[in-house]
């Protein structure tokens, strides 16, 4: 390189390099790797060191994070059940009714159902990330 | 996992897809491929960070061995 990426442009990066990448079935992981800048990249990582504010890369890697998260609150059916579609991912899923609460935490793999359980109609379900 | 750098170096013989067809045909055993993606290893866009259609073509390009395929680093 003759010049260091803008800020700007190291931000758009990954935005652009996981839409590609979300396409790719072959593709299993990609992975941001300087947090802080190291001697090998400068300006290469989310922060330039650990008291200084992030790089907008931060929040671009933020914002890909949460596009890929599912987020949902509905209530089971009269079968008690509810089905919720999303990402794959680790998730965190919370079921109440009435005064009563309970919190669990699940793996989605992609492709396949990741946590069945049997509760009373009128149960709020809500998934969140983990 | 091998993990490679993607830049090819004719003046060292060295190519990435090159190294990969090596080890399969020795049948060398691994589960996955890592990727390192740095500005300085591949074709660049306008901001001279890497070109998007460049890293596809070479995923797609390493994928054909059968392995899960990750980018193990950028930055």
């Amino acid at each position: 390189m003759t010049d260091k990426p803008s800020p700007e442009a190291q931000a758009a990066w990954p935005r652009a390099i996981y839409a590609m990448a979300f396409e790719k079935r072959h593709l299993a992981g990609v992975l941001w790797y300087f947090v802080v800048d190291d001697p090998f990249l400068p300006g290469g990582g989310l922060f330039a060191n650990a008291a200084s504010p992030a790089r907008p890369v931060y929040q671009a890697m933020t914002d890909v994070i949460a596009q890929l998260t599912t987020a949902a609150t509905t209530t089971t059916d009269k079968q008690g059940a509810v089905l919720i579609e999303g990402y794959a991912g680790d998730y965190r899923v919370e079921v109440g009714a009435g005064t009563a609460r309970a919190s669990v935490t699940v793996h989605v793999t992609e492709g396949r159902e990741a946590w069945r359980v049997g509760v009373v109609d009128g149960t709020t379900v809500i998934l969140g990330g983990n | 996992m091998v993990v490679v750098v993607p830049l090819d170096l004719p003046d060292v013989g060295y190519s990435a897809t090159g190294i990969l067809d090596a080890l399969v045909k020795a049948k060398v055993e691994f589960d996955a491929i890592g990727i390192e993606e740095y500005p300085s290893s591949v074709e660049k866009d306008r901001n001279d960070y890497p070109a998007i259609p460049a890293i596809s073509a070479r995923l797609d390009d390493f994928a054909r061995v059968g392995k899960p395929v990750f980018i193990s680093e950028m930055g």
